[in-house]
């Protein structure tokens, strides 16, 4: 199979993702202050985590959210404190675009429990990120307000930006369509529910779409999110995506997108990083040609780079497309060290 | 070993088939079937809630040592209700108005059946008053609200004002739980408890109910 493009909504701009404590991220500094560390050219930087960060539930459950601590400190830090959040931030961002993301997605959803404190949050990264890159931002938001900031604060000369997503859920979304003219991200949710089977998700799409090309956004730019759920709650999940990614890739032919969350896959289950990958190279072979990804962990390289006829290889998809019955096939040969 | 040790170890392997048959020998040696669910189903589940909280076990091991507790517990049913065994408590769960998102909450159900509560499982997008109106038809003490979004979160604090409007504060309990939400809004919102994963869920549930 020839995989000449991957499109990448890098993820890792996003308020919820943790770092664990007691891992080699977090650390105390020389000033006894906790830290998030990071590099700058090999060496070793330490971004102090807010106290209000060390106050929290996460950190008592030993976590930390690192983006959302870089944010805060970015945006009410004082001096050396301010200057670490943002340069953690944009090296998070450069790692992103070094690894060959096409969007990078920015999600302040969880910043706050305040919805103007998030919409500030949005213009400033959203300012901040496209300061350390020239890649087109992907505004993830369930908010109409925070959508709107984000993308008012996207520089159109990169071109479009994305928005993150639509779908039947969450039409107040589309008023922002005719006025910014984005790539568009367009999830098979249904109104009231998540769609279970493939004709669900087609019925969802069969009555979205129609409203992203009546706003002026040709199917070029429609990227379809058929929706990946975990394979660790029903072995059906992975064939039903890749079944839904086909069915979508028939119905729309050449033009139209077709991404997913996909590492929502292997939630629950050991060797994340593995099934991530066979499950891109799957959705590739089905009609995709993107996901919502960390590029460091897939790209259009590393999935040429997958050898399909190795053990790791032929293990997971046999776990994805629902022949290894909850992956006890797949544990096993994980605990049997099969995966080093 | 004997057959509720037998039990609780093919239970934790998730051989649905051998706990169904161990239970069924169990009732013919006349066990005890109090001791059939507690020393052996639900001591089963124990385990695995406690590896799982340690990382040792994956969702899958758990899902299918649930479906096994099932199995057994379909052979079992009759007796422990002939018997005067009853649950240790009933729970209403379910995910806030406008949250889709049910893995955690489905897990949640698994750890709560697996502690020995009756579970009410009241599914998606659930809207406040439906959570108190399906507690008081299943005469249940606590209410399990799970939201994985920040945006739906602000819609667990209507459940616990639904509770409170219809004056049942002090017969119903909520519990709260999901990837944003904290004890610190638990506290909030005036919610009885929080738990940040499903095999703790189980834990506060039983101190909830005072069985623990």
């Amino acid at each position: 199979m020839q995989i000449s493009t991957f499109i990448i909504i890098g993820e890792n701009i996003h308020c919820t993702r943790v770092l664990k404590r007691g891992g080699n991220l977090v650390a105390k500094g020389a000033d006894g202050r906790e830290s998030i560390v990071y590099e700058i050219k090999g060496t070793k930087q330490l971004m102090p985590i807010p106290d209000g960060f060390l106050k929290s539930a996460d950190w008592e459950n030993g976590k930390v959210r690192h983006c959302a601590a870089a944010i805060w400190q970015g945006m009410h830090g004082q001096g050396a404190d301010r200057e670490a959040g943002m340069e953690y931030l944009q090296t998070l961002v450069c790692k992103q675009e070094k690894a060959g993301a096409t969007f990078l997605d920015v999600n302040v959803d969880e910043f706050s429990l305040d919805l103007q404190e998030r919409v500030k949050a949005m213009e400033w990264t959203a300012a901040l990120v496209q300061k350390a890159s020239v890649l087109p931002l992907s505004i993830d938001s369930a908010n109409v307000e925070i959508m709107r900031a984000g993308l008012r604060a996207c520089d159109r000369d990169r071109g479009r930006p994305m928005v993150n997503s639509i779908s039947l859920e969450r039409l107040a979304l589309l008023d922002v369509l005719q006025e910014y003219q984005p790539a568009v991200v367009a999830s098979a949710a249904g109104e009231k529910e998540l769609p279970a089977t493939v004709a669900e998700r087609m019925n969802n799409l069969e009555r979205l779409i129609p409203q992203l090309t009546a706003r002026g956004i040709e199917l070029a730019w429609v990227h379809v999110d058929p929706l990946v759920y975990t394979i660790s709650t029903d072995p059906n999940n992975g064939k039903i995506f890749l079944d839904s990614v086909a069915a979508v890739r028939r119905k729309y032919g050449p033009a139209i997108h077709i991404i997913g969350g996909l590492s929502n896959v292997s939630f629950g289950m050991p060797c994340r990083k593995l099934i991530n990958q066979v499950y891109a190279w799957l959705a590739v072979e089905a009609g995709g040609d993107g996901g919502i990804v960390d590029p460091l962990q897939i790209n259009a390289g590393i999935l040429r780079s997958l050898d399909i006829r190795s053990e790791s290889f032929q293990l997971a998809k046999a776990l994805l497309k629902g022949e290894d019955e909850f992956g006890l096939n797949f544990i096993a040969a994980h605990r049997g060290g099969k995966f080093g | 070993m004997s057959v509720v040790d037998q039990i609780s170890e093919n239970l934790i392997k998730g051989k649905a088939k051998e706990v169904k048959e161990l239970v069924e020998k169990a009732i013919q040696e006349k066990t005890n079937p109090a001791d059939i669910l507690n020393k052996g189903l639900l001591a089963g589940m124990g385990l695995i809630g406690e590896r799982f909280k340690k990382n040792e076990v994956y969702v899958p091991e758990v899902l299918i040592a649930a479906r096994a507790m099932k199995a057994g517990m379909e052979v079992l049913k009759p007796l422990l209700a002939s018997a005067g065994v009853q649950p240790v408590g009933t729970v209403v769960v379910g995910t806030v108005k406008g949250d889709l998102h049910d893995i955690g909450k489905n897990l949640v159900c698994m750890m709560l059946e697996g502690a020995g509560f009756k579970v009410v499982d009241a599914g998606i997008n659930v809207e406040p008053e439906k959570f108190v109106q399906l507690a008081k038809e299943n005469n249940a003490g606590l209410i399990g609200a799970s939201a994985l979004l920040t945006t739906t979160m602000t819609n667990m604090k209507s459940v616990v004002d639904a509770v409170k409007s219809a004056g049942l504060s002090g017969t119903i309990k909520v519990m709260i739980g999901g990837a944003p939400v904290t004890q610190a809004f638990a506290d909030e919102i005036g919610a009885n408890g929080y738990a940040p994963d499903a095999a703790s869920a189980a834990d506060l549930a039983k101190e909830l109910a005072g069985k623990k």
